[in-house]
């Protein structure tokens, strides 16, 4: 019950580290690639504030900075009494034959509600692991592209009317 | 505007919907001048490829002229007459930069869903499902166009439609076929499958210097055009005494074809793979007759000989004599085409007026009539072999 689940995923993105480790670093940042966080705010020199939709309504926590190496590193732990327990890395690498950087980004991550929360989180499309892989796959699609790809919004998603608030494309696109 | 609207198996219907607007600030919008029915839209056609919906807008065969462009698109200009390949690319990822343009790691919504099937995902696609992205196609008055800086490609001469339309998808979709392969002067070429990506596969191959080119379906009329327009030799399998295998083997002394080619492809499975239930049905239609055109292939090609496969492949094939291709040395080609990686050389070839692709056109019809078309495309019904669309006749 009160062990961590844990998530792990890497993509090469063809950019250079500093450029990719300076964008992390400022956490209001990640929102724009983060499918389901909803706000990041900076309370102080390593604090942040994140918040996002959980299952039964909001969940917000306070991150902490804990380790910063620059272009190669970045660390975070939620601080106690956070709504979630989490702890984060994010490393960038050189990739070889000049392709550009290796993103790995480790998750620990003690959901709210146990695994009652987890199978709600799972059922409604917000699973831990997705999240994770779908963040480090915006994150490269919005370094090397500059922007994320979308649809919604689109003539046939209007007739369906699966064009609704909370589409990734309110926050990424022109609108 | 109107649009040719999937709304559901066998179920094409022009619909009057919204028209499209910019969502990115790279897009632009395209009005369409002209565009086409694919072989592959029928695998949509018939409900093959998982991840369809309502109202999904088909056609990934189109061109026209840009009408809007996002704020941040340099390259383009309102006015501006475009080609726009089937796939889209974002430019900045290493498949873009390598020109494997198919293979674009940025431009599929959807990609989590396509890595879990095929362990990495593809390029998003214009109204091919939603495995592919769930972009709107290219079957409308108006589509919208992402990245428009890198995937339009801007026209400067005044040639018709009709003669640059194939650009899009299916010319450079048979020379990637011949030109994967390698085919080398003198070679002896065989094509299963004389639909559009066959035609265009002899022709390419001859192209490069293919002494004989092996033309096998089993429609009269496409093995006519294939021995009229480009000089292959016809081999209906119907009537092939006792099997393909063996007349491939007799016109080409014994050894059999440098170059195998397969645009037939595994057409009753489609491009994706869904829930379980289509994985299931989609098996069982594989078991039946699909995978004979590979089996052919891997049999007759001569030993140390390709096989290229254009032809749409989408999920496990049972019973396939793999231990042919492995005891003859055979090297496989195959994939999606990357358009872009062919399209300037074609375009040249076009408009020097060494390619000419009207051939190929038995039907052009407003836009309006696309929820006929389709079954008749699909029966090969009229001689029909590729339909071209105008959305503002």
């Amino acid at each position: 019950m009160d062990k961590y689940d844990e998530y792990q995923y890497s993509v090469t993105i063809d950019r250079p580290r500093q450029e990719l480790y300076e964008y992390w670093r400022d956490f209001e940042n990640l929102p724009q690639f983060s499918p389901h966080l909803n706000t990041v705010r900076t309370i102080g020199a390593n604090r942040s504030e994140w918040s996002t939709d959980g299952p039964t309504g909001p969940v917000t926590w306070i991150a902490e900075m804990t380790v910063d190496k620059p272009g190669e590193v970045i660390g975070w732990n939620t601080v106690e009494g956070s709504d979630v327990e989490m702890h984060g890395v994010v490393k960038f690498q050189d990739a070889p034959q000049g392709r550009g950087t290796e993103v790995s980004v480790y998750i620990k991550l003690k959901a709210p509600w146990g695994p009652i929360g987890k199978f709600v989180a799972k059922a409604t499309g917000n699973s831990p692991d997705q999240e994770v892989e779908e963040m480090l796959r915006r994150f490269k699609t919005l370094m090397e592209s500059g922007e994320i790809p979308v649809v919604e919004g689109q003539p046939s998603n209007q007739m369906r009317g699966d064009n609704l608030p909370g589409d990734e494309s309110t926050r990424t696109g022109l609108r | 505007m109107k649009a040719a609207c999937w709304m559901g198996k066998h179920d094409v219907r022009v619909e009057e919907i919204p028209d499209p607007r910019l969502l990115n600030r790279q897009d632009c919008i395209v009005k369409v001048s002209s565009t086409a029915i694919c072989g592959s839209d029928l695998h949509l056609f018939n409900g093959y490829v998982p991840t369809m919906k309502e109202y999904d807008v088909m056609g990934h065969e189109f061109m026209g002229e840009v009408v809007e462009v996002g704020p941040d698109v340099k390259n383009l200009r309102v006015g501006d007459r475009v080609l726009m390949p089937f796939q889209i690319a974002c430019g900045g990822c290493y498949y873009c930069k390598h020109d494997l343009w198919s293979a674009c790691d940025n431009s599929n919504p959807n990609a989590g869903q396509q890595e879990n099937v095929m362990g990495h995902p593809g390029a998003g696609m214009y109204g091919y499902s939603h495995l592919y992205g769930g972009y709107d196609g290219g079957q409308a008055q108006y589509v919208r166009v992402p990245y428009a800086d890198v995937n339009p490609v801007k026209l400067e001469n005044d040639l018709p439609d009709d003669k640059l339309l194939f650009l899009t998808d299916i010319l450079p979709t048979g020379f990637q076929a011949a030109a994967q392969a390698d085919v080398k002067p003198g070679d002896m070429v065989a094509v299963w499958g004389c639909g559009p990506v066959g035609q265009f596969a002899i022709l390419s191959a001859f192209l490069l210097g293919a002494d004989k080119v092996i033309a096998i379906d089993r429609e009269p009329e496409r093995l006519n055009m294939a021995r009229d327009v480009h000089g292959a030799t016809p081999l209906n399998f119907e009537h092939a005494e006792p099997n393909v295998v063996h007349e491939l083997k007799m016109m080409t002394g014994g050894r059999g074809p440098d170059v195998c080619i397969d645009a037939v492809g595994l057409e009753a499975l489609g491009h994706g793979v869904g829930a379980v239930v289509d994985w299931t049905k989609q098996l069982l239609r594989m078991q039946t007759d699909r995978p004979n055109v590979l089996r052919q292939c891997f049999q007759a090609c001569r030993k140390g000989g390709t096989v290229s496969i254009p032809g749409v492949y989408a999920g496990i094939i049972d019973g396939l004599n793999f231990g042919a291709a492995f005891g003859k040395g055979l090297t496989l080609k195959m994939g999606q085409t990357h358009v872009k990686k062919y399209l300037p050389t074609l375009l040249k070839l076009v408009e020097d007026g060494k390619i000419d692709p009207t051939f190929l056109i038995t039907h052009k019809v407003p836009l309006s009539d696309a929820g006929q078309m389709y079954p008749i495309f699909k029966e090969k019904e009229d001689d029909c072999i590729k339909v071209v669309m105008r959305p503002w006749d």
